[in-house]
């Protein structure tokens, strides 16, 4: 909101420069954002934000009040004659017919008026204000609103039909074009101002094009009422229009305002547009407040909040200041009662924030609380997520963050994308679903940088997933690990290879040692949008864990992807169920070990890690490692088989091996696979 | 002479990493000879094993000599693939040492700035005692809205947008959501934070973003003050952004906290707004269950993207989410 400085000087001095002003009434939580000149004559324009919780700011006076309160000066209100003495209009009729949406509603039929011609002040300060004067009624309705914070509406009284006023609900269906010209069909929850025969207002919201001022206007009717914060914000909802009218009544105008706005704009009706007559008040409903409410302050409970002991008399002083009326009911209570334009302030919590506010925040020392240490609940599962990032950065990943929020685009229509968690109003059709993976994520990260020129981009993340459970929604922390094109940097001494799926199961396999697991296994797994054979289920004991694999090429296609991709997700929530994080330490071999290799040649169907299983099995606990270390086809070895190698560690815990020992073990295991495997050797 | 030990000697082991070490040290072809004649000389260290090996019993001779065999094609690779090299470096080759040359850099990955962020702030109030709390995305009403003192159809909804779901759940628009579920757990003393994500239908700009990340926090005991709020949130962003941050605390309102608060610092000439505050209000308390005469406390929150921004000048939120690796490795 615009607020000139020229017209703040009309009810309070303000003592220069303006910077400092502007500054005190910042730290007092009427922020004024901006300073800027205006208009033609010297005008300075604060630009302040308003919270919601103070609608009596939205005003002229509202804002010189503050400044009164934190300058500690004067205050001079406009004080029309709120009772005048006139007489009523002949033959007009009122009726109120919901007095929960409308409490009170005021009019005047004026008649005559001789001048239309707006005052320059006026201009300037509408303009200052960023409001354009359009007819000096309208002007003068507005000028009211940005001086006291009370909207008001003028009809053209002869466009009345059957000089009835009636404040009811809408009509279903029923039709009203407003002023600028849109027709809006309206709704049984919307309150209108009506005549005799149709709806010539949205209520506080905005006046019709059929009943409004125009340039052939000579009599007119005024309304200033209170509207029930509720209807109006619902109306203004169901329309999205939102006016300065719309703006004040939703957040609740001062209900006393709405004689003291009336009587000043005939003030300044009577001054400027010189009419002939001016009726006496047309009254429906009450007023809504009429006792001021009260609020006990305790003095101690003051203290106590804030960790400040004020001195009594400052804080009745600065509560007074604030137009609130103090009586001190004890050395330890205060009596305060809160006047109309005042609604926020209900409890004593609200009194201690105008007492710390007003004197302060900044004068309020500073204190570091001391407290007892207490235990931390769920650090494992915040060590396990530290872990991890660790561990991937420190293998050479970078984390990414994406958006949980996603298209349908890469999701499987059977599985992912019916259990995903769908957004009534998104954004854009782009966004609307919670992933329930993150492999498009991941995919489009690829995308991107691959765009860039990376050759390598290994990728990882650590974020939620979410299902839709029936009625209700799961999350589910994952970490996902997106693996493409060259497995690490080519250098000047050492070449490079293109990243495999074993690349990405390795570091995965080692991931888990490093968390404590080591009853990890794989199992071959079909999964849509990744490519079969070639992708395999991770599990601990019976339990699925996560999967690893190679984007299936349809995928990869979408996202205009040529290398390949291998992408893991692993369940940190369930993993952290196998986590362990003691560390024992088991003796380090004393006897020597000896190594011996054993090369045979199956059928590509068996199983390498079955054989290293079997090798395990047949050591009679001397074997220290089965190493896989080298796979063999074509060349001499024939079609449908393969050469694989393994080194065998053979060690004992409790005496050194003598060679012959180790060598007839040895001989035995080969001669057990070669039978159990149908095996050769090369 | 006849071995006395199962295990050939002299170990093989150690005379490898002598080979290893010293192919590594080749830097000239003059080098890559001495290196030849030194093990695979006439009188080379590999040489002479052969003979040592006739001397073996023959059980022994199987296994010594395999492994011997081993080392020597390891040895005989290295000199052929140094001998490339040093081939492949032109003038290199017979000149000296060239110190210019890069070296090779190990693999080397990066933690996500919000991730380094979010821990930074989390270790500072780990360090004052406070723990951290983790709580759902997709939210009730009742934890977003209602227990937060922010009422339906009241002007302080707006500056709250939601999304919502298809089973009338919302992304929560604010982390303030774990401190309720936090309250509704546990009895006081408290103290906590909670990083995460939240959602707010914002458009997107250089500055706005309808994901990003929240720091919350909550510190409720008999007794902690509007004077403690002050004297932790000035500590905090002291050690985050230095022992000379000048901070001022501007009265502001939320629904859910009174007395509320905006925290700015100084940045250049001017200040900028960096967290907001206040002490929890009665009506939270009471939401929650716990009886507002015998509890107080504060609670604050922090955007997370907006800190990393500023402390690393960073002019555009959406290089957070783009995850440009040339954006990343900027962060090691």
């Amino acid at each position: 909101m615009k607020i000139s400085t020229n017209w703040l000087k009309d009810f309070v001095a303000l003592k220069p420069p303006l910077e400092r002003i502007a500054d005190a009434l910042t730290m007092a939580g009427l922020e004024v954002k901006k300073m800027e000149p205006a208009g033609q004559v010297r005008d300075t324009v604060f630009e302040v934000e308003i919270t919601t919780n103070r609608p009596d700011w939205l005003s002229h006076v509202g804002v010189a009040r503050e400044i009164a309160a934190v300058e500690n000066v004067s205050l001079r209100m406009p004080s029309p004659d709120t009772a005048p003495i006139r007489l009523l209009p002949a033959g007009w009729k009122m009726d109120i017919k919901d007095l929960e949406a409308c409490p009170y509603y005021t009019g005047v039929y004026i008649e005559g008026m001789t001048s239309t011609q707006t005052p320059d002040f006026m201009k300037e300060r509408l303009l200052a204000c960023d409001l354009r004067p359009i007819h000096l009624i309208v002007d003068i309705t507005n000028y009211v609103l940005l001086e006291l914070g009370q909207p008001l509406h003028a009809f053209d009284a002869d466009l009345i039909r059957g000089q009835e006023i009636q404040i009811r609900k809408a009509k279903q269906g029923e039709p009203l074009i407003i002023i600028d010209g849109s027709k809006i069909t309206l709704d049984p929850h919307d309150l209108v101002i009506a005549d005799h025969d149709r709806a010539m207002a949205l209520a506080g919201v905005m006046g019709g094009k059929d009943s409004g001022i125009n340039d052939q206007t000579r009599n007119l009717f005024l309304e200033s009422a209170y509207f029930h914060p509720r209807g109006i914000r619902q109306s203004s909802k169901r329309y999205g229009i939102s006016t300065d009218s719309s703006y004040r009544f939703e957040r609740r105008v001062d209900p006393e305002g709405v004689d003291l706005g009336r009587e000043r704009a005939i003030e300044l009706i009577k001054q400027y547009a010189k009419p002939r007559f001016i009726s006496g008040v047309l009254r429906a409903g009450r007023k809504p407040t009429t006792a001021k409410s009260r609020i006990h302050l305790s003095l101690s409970a003051l203290e106590k909040t804030v960790g400040f002991k004020f001195k009594t008399h400052q804080v009745i002083s600065i509560l007074a200041r604030l137009g609130l009326e103090v009586k001190q009911d004890s050395t330890e209570s205060l009596n305060v009662s809160i006047p109309s334009f005042r609604s926020d302030l209900a409890k004593p919590i609200d009194l201690i924030e105008e007492v710390a506010r007003i004197y302060g925040f900044d004068n309020i020392p500073e204190h570091l609380p001391a407290r007892a240490p207490h235990p931390m609940q769920g650090m494992s599962r915040l060590k396990l997520d530290d872990k991890t990032r660790e561990y991937f950065a420190g293998i050479g990943f970078h984390e990414t963050v994406t958006f949980s929020l996603i298209s349908s685009e890469g999701l499987d229509p059977e599985t992912d994308l019916k259990k995903a968690v769908s957004i009534v109003n998104p954004l854009n059709k782009e966004l609307t679903r919670m992933r329930p993976t993150l492999l498009p994520s991941l995919l489009s990260v690829i995308k991107k940088n691959h765009a860039a020129g990376e050759k390598r981009i290994p990728i990882f993340e650590v974020a939620s997933v979410y299902s839709q459970q029936g009625n209700l929604p799961a999350e589910e922390k994952v970490l996902a690990v997106a693996l493409s094109g060259y497995w690490k940097q080519k250098s000047w001494l050492d070449p490079t290879r293109t990243a495999t799926f074993y690349d990405l199961k390795g570091i995965v396999e080692s991931f888990f040692e490093k968390l404590g697991i080591h009853t990890y296994h794989f199992l071959s797994l079909e999964k849509s949008l990744l490519e079969s054979p070639g992708t395999e289920t991770i599990r601990i004991g019976d339990e699925a864990v996560g999967f690893l694999g190679k984007v299936a090429s349809v995928l990869l296609q979408k996202w205009d992807l040529e290398d390949a991709v291998y992408y893991a997700e692993v369940s940190l929530a369930k993993l952290l169920r196998h986590v362990r994080w003691d560390r024992r330490f088991k003796e380090v071999p004393k006897y020597p070990s000896a190594d011996r290799d054993l090369a045979v040649v199956v059928k590509d169907s068996e199983r390498a890690g079955e054989i290293a299983e079997e090798i395990r099995k047949l050591g009679k606990g001397w074997i220290a490692a089965v190493e896989f270390f080298d796979l063999f086809q074509g060349g001499r070895i024939p079609k449908g088989f393969k050469n694989l190698a393994f080194r065998i560690t053979y060690q004992s815990a409790e005496r050194t091996l003598v060679s012959e020992e180790v060598q007839t073990l040895h001989t035995e295991i080969a001669e057990t696979i070669v039978r159990k495997f149908q095996a050769s050797f090369q | 002479m006849h071995p006395v030990s199962p295990l050939p000697q002299p170990p093989l082991s150690e005379l490898e990493a002598e080979v290893k070490s010293r192919v590594g040290s080749i830097q000239s072809l003059e080098d890559l000879e001495a290196f030849r004649i030194a093990y695979l000389g006439k009188k080379g260290k590999i040489t002479a094993l052969f003979e040592y090996l006739k001397s073996l019993a023959s059980e022994e001779r199987v296994s010594f000599g395999r492994e011997l065999n081993q080392l020597k094609r390891f040895t005989e690779e290295s000199l052929q693939s140094k001998k490339q090299e040093l081939g492949t470096q032109g003038s290199k080759a017979s000149g000296s040492f060239d110190e210019t040359l890069p070296g090779i850099h190990p693999l080397v990955g990066t933690t996500h700035p919000i991730s380094q962020t979010i821990r930074e702030i989390s270790r500072i109030f780990e360090r004052i005692g406070f723990e951290i709390a983790e709580g759902p995305e997709i939210e009730t009403e009742f934890h977003n809205f209602t227990a937060l003192n922010i009422p339906l159809d009241h002007p302080s909804r707006d500056s709250f947008d939601t999304f919502y779901t298809a089973t009338k759940q919302l992304l929560r628009s604010q982390t303030s959501t774990v401190q309720i579920r936090v309250m509704q757990n546990r009895q006081p003393p408290l103290r906590i934070i909670a990083p995460g994500r939240v959602y707010r239908p914002d458009a997107v700009d250089a500055s706005h973003s309808f994901m990003f990340h929240q720091i919350e926090g909550l510190m409720v005991d008999e007794s902690t003050t509007f004077s403690d709020l002050k004297g932790i949130l000035h500590f905090v962003l002291r050690e985050l952004f230095g022992s000379e941050t000048k901070v001022r605390f501007r009265p502001h309102f939320f629904p859910f906290t009174e007395p509320s608060v905006e925290v700015d610092i100084r940045w250049g000439k001017g200040w900028l707004e960096i967290l907001g505050a206040g002490c929890v209000h009665p009506n939270v308390f009471q939401a929650v269950g716990y009886d507002p005469k015998h509890v107080q406390g504060f609670a604050f929150g922090m955007g997370v993207e907006r800190i990393a921004m500023l402390r690393c000048g960073i002019p555009d939120i959406r290089l957070f989410y783009e995850n440009d690796l040339r954006f990343l490795r900027q962060f090691p």
